[in-house]
């Protein structure tokens, strides 16, 4: 396995568009790495210009020490996984793991023994001498990932490998994909847009946003301290809710005011606010559905953060009214989406026994330890902290 | 009260009854539409395909026909002593099985030709990125609206000074590739998942490796389009090979048969004889090849 290194590299094409701009990554041998973004934000370019698919327009690319630039994608020793599986429907499922061994002119004995050792892990020995025209869609991706593992490359390349399964296969699969990793160590940079599969396989996470990296993190730190407005929005479902608001301070305590309501932050927010010359000015206040309580389970709320280490009396003392719209029962929790008097649409995630109902006004209590805040133009998060290494301090 | 409702019954269970009966009736009705829209067709098909196939059939009759049985003026649909004397004598007369030989081999080695000179450019235009592929692309393709006519006396003049009149080289090498095939080949190739030649690419896998192991194999049918459509073609060969060749070594069936119909000896039964004789490969390759030909030509067309 190998360490990857990319260095300012931009993609851009004859028509002027930039699909990848100055993008710079290193990756440790043996990381789990995941990009993802929205559609067209340049994730599967990065992943395909690594594989050398696509020809990287300007900036190094380094594979264990090596610049590879210019290299064939066979000189580089990955492999990659497609969307769409890329089996061969005229191969056996034997032939179609042993391909890339075979084009490597490996000996016949070692070639049975790897295919033979990679089907036991992934479990289709079973379903050597088929084509995969008889296959399921999740026999085929373990194909996929088996001609994969056969050749040992440097480093794993999987581009979105688990889109084309139903729900309940892509749980099955992204858990296999887990032991995977830690049976092979393999170095794995892999695409997705599903915010899941990132969270839950990832050891760092690359975020892009329109060609650009925004925020390389572990998942829990992009959970609770992400860089900028997009990150948090992204990360996270059902999405963070953001409010507009403008600030004004009295008695050193800060308020945010929008529509005819105003939330109160608490005194190390407050003085950071100040201190940063934001009072009269324009914020947005960032709070995720999950952090956000309605009256009757406000104490429900207040128990969970006992131990949190928070200021009982003064994190849930602030009430927003929000009218019901939509009522979504999910079983283990609901979701009730609603809106504020200004307007803004606000989702909170409550227990099921939560009985607002659709049209009802019900009265709201943020978790001002969770409350996030950004800059309404620059969209930066204010209460970001540069340490890469303790994911849990924050500011509360 | 009572009564009413054993009445309301009563008219029910009627009117049920009354409207099986209509629906059995109307059933049958729409049954027999059917049926009679149908006969229609089959019989106005019959009759077109008839209509259609009576130049062919006619000739087939004729070849079994003694010529004083054509040249007279009754209307002799069917021969009334057939004979296989016609078909004797086209074989002794000419060297009918040299030409059908010659005809196998010329149509043979540009349908071989073909194929592979077409699938290969097909692939660099589909599956390769370079300067100016679609001006190259473009330029092949204004080839086909050039008349074969427009082209033919400066072929000939740069065939005969390079010394090759006369012989199988001069029948097959200038129709080893074909836009035609070019271009039904490049429409195939760009239904074929890309993502296949990357995997290929990254296994470590040649352009040509990737073209004999794996694209060829997986786009049988439309090399047997191509095969069927170009052999035909060539097998039908006519002015070219009657410009370029003399001898009867080197003569294709078009060619021989038409010896059969000389100024000298005119004999109507004689040539039909041949040409039934020739047409019979043509023919039997269409039918073998016909699901391929159709399948191929419209591959790509509908997603499916």
């Amino acid at each position: 396995m190998a360490s990857l290194m990319l260095r300012n590299v931009c993609k851009s094409y004859p028509n002027g568009f930039h699909a990848v701009k100055d993008f710079n990554l290193e990756i440790q041998d043996g990381e789990f790495i995941i990009f993802v973004g929205p559609s067209g934000c340049g994730k599967s370019t990065t992943l395909r210009m690594i594989a050398g698919l696509e020809d990287i327009s300007s900036g190094e690319l380094w594979i264990d020490g090596q610049l590879v630039n210019f290299m064939e994608p066979r000189e580089r020793n990955l492999s990659m996984v497609f969307q769409n599986y890329a089996l061969y429907p005229h191969m056996s499922v034997y032939d179609n793991m042993a391909f890339g061994l075979k084009v490597r002119k490996m000996d016949k004995k070692e070639i049975d023994r790897r295919v033979r050792e990679a089907a036991e892990i992934l479990e289709i020995s079973h379903l050597l001498d088929r084509k995969p025209g008889a296959l399921s869609g999740g026999q085929k991706q373990r194909v996929a990932i088996g001609s994969v593992i056969v050749r040992q490359p440097k480093a794993y390349l999987m581009d979105e490998p688990l889109s084309n399964l139903d729900a309940k296969l892509r749980t099955q699969m992204r858990v296999e994909l887990s032991k995977i990793h830690d049976r092979t160590k393999a170095t794995i940079i892999y695409v997705t847009h599903d915010q899941v599969e990132a969270m839950t396989l990832g050891s760092r996470i690359v975020v892009m946003k329109a060609g650009l990296i925004q925020q390389v993190a572990s998942p829990a730190e992009l959970y609770q301290n992400p860089v900028n407005r997009f990150v948090a929005g992204f990360i996270g479902s059902p999405a963070m809710n953001f409010i507009e608001t403008t600030a004004e301070v009295w008695n050193q305590t800060v308020f945010l005011l929008f529509g005819n309501q105003k939330v109160k932050l608490n005194v190390a927010v407050s003085k950071k606010l100040i201190e940063s010359g934001y009072v009269g000015k324009k914020v947005t206040l960032g709070i995720r559905p999950e952090d956000v309580y309605t009256a009757s389970n406000q104490d429900a709320g207040r128990n969970q953060n006992v131990g949190r280490n928070l200021d009982a009396g003064d994190d849930m003392g602030m009430d927003v009214k929000m009218q019901v719209q939509v009522r979504e029962m999910l079983g283990a929790e609901v979701l009730l989406h609603g809106v504020l008097d200004d307007g803004t649409q606000l989702s909170v995630k409550e227990k099921p026994d939560c009985e607002a109902r659709e049209g009802e006004t019900v009265t709201l209590y943020f978790d001002s330890s969770k409350i996030l805040l950004f800059d309404t133009e620059t969209e930066e998060n204010l209460l970001y902290i540069r340490s890469q290494f303790d994911e849990n301090i924050r500011i509360s | 009260m009572n009564d009413t409702i054993a009445v309301d019954n009563r008219a029910l269970k009627k009117s049920q009854a009354e409207i099986l009966r209509m629906q059995q009736e109307a059933n049958r009705k729409a049954l027999m539409r059917r049926r009679v829209q149908k006969g229609t067709l089959i019989v106005l098909n019959t009759v077109m395909a008839f209509v259609m196939l009576l130049p062919l059939l006619y000739a087939v009759s004729i070849a079994f026909m003694p010529s004083s049985e054509l040249f007279t003026t009754e209307m002799n649909l069917l021969p009334q002593q057939p004979t296989l004397e016609n078909f004797v004598q086209a074989l002794v007369k000419v060297p009918l099985a040299r030409f059908v030989l010659n005809s196998f081999l010329v149509a043979g080695c540009i349908t071989f030709g073909q194929i592979i000179s077409c699938s290969l450019a097909a692939f660099s235009f589909s599956f390769l990125d370079f300067k100016g592929k679609n001006i190259i692309f473009m330029l092949v393709m204004a080839t086909m609206m050039i008349p074969g006519e427009a082209t033919i006396i400066s072929n000939y003049l740069t065939v005969s000074k390079l010394g090759w009149l006369d012989s199988y080289h001069v029948l097959i090498i200038p129709y080893l590739t074909s836009a035609m095939g070019i271009f039904l080949f490049r429409q195939f190739y760009m239904s074929f998942p890309v993502s296949l030649f990357e995997s290929a690419k990254i296994d470590g896998c040649s352009n040509l490796r990737f073209i004999f192991k794996i694209l060829l194999p997986l786009t049988k049918s439309a090399i047997g389009a191509m095969a069927v459509y170009t052999f035909i073609n060539a097998w039908n060969m006519y002015m070219w090979p009657l410009l370029v060749t003399g001898s009867n070594e080197m003569r294709t069936v078009q060619i021989g048969i038409s010896m059969l119909d000389s100024v000298d000896s005119q004999s109507i039964t004689l040539m039909i004889a041949g040409v039934v004789m020739i047409i019979l490969p043509s023919i039997s390759i269409f039918i073998v090849g016909q699901k391929q030909l159709i399948r191929g030509m419209f591959s790509g067309a509908v997603k499916g």
